[in-house]
């Protein structure tokens, strides 16, 4: 199922209409929203802004959209923020979406002592709900979790789920944190006449905090293959870290969700996990981005962490599939213009790997010699991780540059991954006096 | 850096923290770390090269130190071939955590390598509580029955035949012995502060680009005295076996490697080398399988072992010309069976040879007909008998190894 989303546009993310993905089209200037089996379904042409190069990456963090293009004479790069515009509010409950309309840009432009490029960053946002029901006029809140929040913070409400249409369904609005209480989840503003509208309990709340961007060069400014994480306060734009290091380079594509901050860095999306302290990396996992002649890497265009469903969506131009009969690899590539397809990279263990070990050697004499090759089967899944109750099937088959003759024995022909993921068997050669050259493989049951 | 499963499958890939500017032309693990050569200039490889060793941690391939060979006024710096001079053992009755001494024993006796200063990797455990841990500690002294003392308390314990490695020297193979363009040189590196320990020239060491460093001890009978720590390289088509603890450095085995064309002519190039057990791996573009020859545009392994096996058979025929005079003579035909060592092919118990004969004429024999066993010198002996009809006589000898 390589085909799906079929976009002209390298860039992609989800928004506010649940099963719909949406990119920016720069030939035609405007946000598309698309069925997944690509199906044209909403354009809605930029307002207040242009793109002035091709959008590289494309993120919503629940209310806005933020994108990242270059500035056009390589003077660097700029990150805009974006709203489906208008929206229902309290005095305009009716209206109906028909632009997408610029809010705001962080604008880097190259100095003397740095110079930005980048294709991909990540906005630090968190999806927080209504703790209990609020009634239009109050100016206290409580959320499910105020952990993220501080005074000065601005959230934005809703939609709104409070009474029926034409009344509070649907509206949106914000707020500015007057106070916080992060253990009871109670938030304090300050806004003439309280709520605007009312909300239900678990109506969503948006708080976005901070920018990450991968720069491609190091904190130097320097080209030098070493690539360094900024991060922004936003929206006052303060530089909060930087980290700098070559796992930051060549990154193509990321996202931030829940505490995770993933990107894709060669063959493997690997993620932090901010609730801890370090900017350790806490996964790495291997993400089927070689090509067929297992060296060419798939790049990555944009990239959504869906952990709700236990998965990454990869947007790429091209796909490496293995049958499942043969193992075979084929790489396919998207035809034109419209050559972009998601391709999932599911976050649930699966077995990618099965090396084999062969001891004490891989050469033997035939029967009636003693000799055996003792074969250990590791299995690993993307993380690396061993894989435990796999059966393993072992075979042998003579190969095209061996003399004839028949292969051997197998004790046992199959057997059960243990806990550190291995399986285990005896080859026992043939009686055949010749120089033969077997292939020994391990299939998965 | 790329994982991989025999068949090229990529099972997983740790990024570096620090960037590699040219391609990296040896690659090294010494038990512990990842050791890297590369060329400062791609362009221009006799500008000198560096050697980094790296660390997997956290998902990432983390730099630890890199060493600096840039060419002076003293060397031309020329390499594509590096290995680590490494050594294992095992605790011989464990170690507790919190204590700083214990013993230890090993397949080749090296304990006098372990001087004040050496580090040792310890692990991973198999004791309960610390099972898969790992630990670098520092020597501070040694004594009688193979004593370590380090410097500080062991964070983790260790049970009897947990491993250990440590590494003492990087050797590495340089286009030029000094500032002269026609002898290679064999430089000695400490492995901890980079310094140059020695030089060692040599016509052998020119034009080398795989080399590694095993502790041999898969031979039996006769070269069992040769199970020893090597410094092993390819150069043109042979495998030699450098005994780096030898102060003449004497290459004390060399085995014939079958990297050549099917018609001989072409030597292919190996850019790297591994050992596993008895087996080696030589990383190859351009194979000859069974006469079958292939290229390719990446880098495949083929397989080679430390196991003798009889590559040769030499006939002789004493006397080699007879007159056709129907049995009235006859002819002393030995074979000798070599090895890929260039040694007597001997295997316990010996292999058999069978000989054979065609032309000659009616009444033309050799005798025995059937499988006899090759002696200590891999030799075996029959006689020709004439027949009657003059001409070309050809002898075979087939070996089977038992």
């Amino acid at each position: 199922m390589p085909i799906n989303v079929q976009l002209p546009d390298a860039n992609f993310s989800t928004g506010p209409e649940v099963g719909f993905f949406y990119s920016c089209d720069f030939d035609n200037q405007r946000l598309v929203r698309v069925q997944a089996d690509g199906t044209f379904a909403e354009g809605l042409p930029v307002a207040r802004s242009t793109f002035r190069n091709p959008v590289k990456e494309l993120h919503f963090d629940g209310t806005f959209f933020w994108t990242l293009e270059d500035l056009p004479s390589s003077l660097g790069v700029v990150i805009k923020r974006w709203r489906i515009s208008p929206f229902p509010t309290a005095i305009f409950p009716g209206v109906t979406p028909f632009e997408f309309r610029w809010q705001d840009e962080v604008t880097l432009i190259n100095g003397p002592n740095m110079r930005w490029s980048a294709d991909a960053f990540a906005i630090e946002h968190y999806h927080l709900k209504f703790d209990g029901s609020f009634l239009q006029g109050v100016s206290a809140i409580k959320v499910d979790d105020a952990s993220r929040i501080s005074p000065g913070d601005k959230l934005y409400l809703g939609p709104s789920g409070f009474g029926v249409t034409g009344t509070f369904v649907g509206n949106q609005e914000e707020i500015t944190v007057l106070s916080v209480n992060s253990t009871t989840g109670d938030v304090t503003f300050s806004k003439g006449g309280g709520l605007e509208n009312s909300f239900l309990s678990d109506d969503p709340i948006t708080l976005h905090k901070s920018i990450y961007l991968f720069n491609d060069n190091s904190f130097g400014g320097e080209d030098d293959g070493d690539g360094n994480l900024v991060n922004f306060d936003y929206p006052s734009r303060q530089q909060l870290f930087t980290d700098n290091g070559a796992k930051y380079a060549s990154v193509t594509a990321a996202d931030f969700s829940g505490d995770i901050l993933s990107w894709v860095r060669a063959f493997q999306i690997v993620e932090i996990d901010f609730s801890t302290p370090s900017l350790d990396l806490s996964v790495s996992q291997e993400s089927n981005l070689v090509e067929d002649d297992l060296g060419t890497l798939i790049e990555v265009f944009d990239m959504i962490s869906d952990f709700d469903n236990d998965q990454y969506l990869k947007l790429q131009d091209r796909e490496t599939t293995e049958s499942l009969a043969t193992g075979a690899l084929t790489t396919e590539v998207f035809p034109s213009p419209r050559k972009y397809n998601f391709q999932v990279q599911p976050t649930d263990s699966f077995v990618n790997s099965v090396a084999m070990e062969f001891s004490p050697n891989r050469f033997v004499k035939p029967l009636p010699s003693a000799d055996k090759i003792f074969i250990t089967t590791h299995v690993r899944d993307q993380f690396n991780f061993p894989v435990l109750n796999e059966t393993v099937d072992w075979s042998a088959d003579i190969n095209v540059a061996s003399d004839p003759g028949s292969v051997g024995t197998f004790n046992p022909a199959s057997a059960v991954t243990n806990a550190p993921g291995i399986a285990e068997t005896v080859y026992t050669p043939s009686a055949t006096p010749n120089d033969m050259i077997i292939d020994i493989t391990a299939d998965l049951a | 850096m790329i994982q991989k499963a025999d068949d090229g499958t990529l099972a997983f890939s740790y990024p570096l923290d620090t960037t590699i500017s040219s391609e990296v032309t040896s690659l090294e693990h010494d038990g512990e770390s990842f050791w890297t050569q590369e060329n400062i200039d791609d362009g221009d490889p006799d500008a000198g090269f560096r050697i980094r060793r790296w660390l997997i941690e956290n998902f990432v391939m983390v730099l630890q130190q890199t060493f600096l060979f840039d060419t002076d006024a003293n060397d031309t710096f020329e390499s594509e071939a590096m290995t680590i001079e490494h050594y294992e053992a095992v605790f011989t009755s464990g170690a507790v955590e919190n204590t700083t001494t214990f013993t230890v024993s090993f397949e080749t006796d090296i304990f006098d390598l372990i001087t004040p200063g050496t580090k040792l990797f310890l692990g991973p455990s198999t004791k309960v509580g610390f099972v898969g841990e790992n630990e670098s500690v520092t020597v501070t002294s040694t004594g009688p029955g193979k004593l370590i003392t380090v410097s500080a308390p062991l964070t983790n314990g260790f049970l009897s035949s947990d491993d250990l490695v440590f590494s003492k020297n990087i050797w590495f193979f340089n286009e030029h012995f000094q500032k002269s363009l026609d002898v290679g040189a064999l430089y000695k590196v400490n492995a901890l502060d980079g310094s140059i320990l020695s030089r060692d020239q040599s016509g052998a060491y020119i034009g080398i680009n795989a080399t590694t460093f095993h502790e041999l001890d898969s031979f039996t009978g006769d070269l069992a005295t040769n199970n020893k720590p090597y410094l092993v390289f390819i150069r043109t088509t042979n495998l030699l076996f450098l005994n780096v603890n030898d102060s003449n450095l004497t290459i004390e085995l060399s085995s014939v490697q079958n990297n050549l064309s099917a018609d001989t002519v072409e030597v292919f190039d190996v850019s790297d080398i591994g050992i596993e057990g008895e087996t080696i791996f030589r990383l190859q573009q351009k194979f000859n399988i069974n006469g079958s020859e292939s290229t390719s545009s990446t880098f495949n392994y083929q397989l080679a072992t430390f196991v003798p096996f009889p590559i040769a058979i030499a006939l002789t025929a004493e006397p080699a010309i007879l007159p056709a005079d129907s049995g009235a003579s006859n002819s002393i035909i030995t074979a000798t069976v070599t090895d890929q060592y260039n040694l007597a092919f001997v295997t316990s118990p010996a292999a058999t040879i069978v000989f054979s004969t065609s032309g000659g004429g009616t009444g033309a024999n050799i005798s025995p007909t059937g499988s006899q066993n090759l002696d200590p010198n891999g030799q075996a002996e029959a006689t020709y008998t004439t027949g009657d009809a003059a001409g070309l006589v050809t002898i075979s000898a087939i070996v089977t190894i038992n």
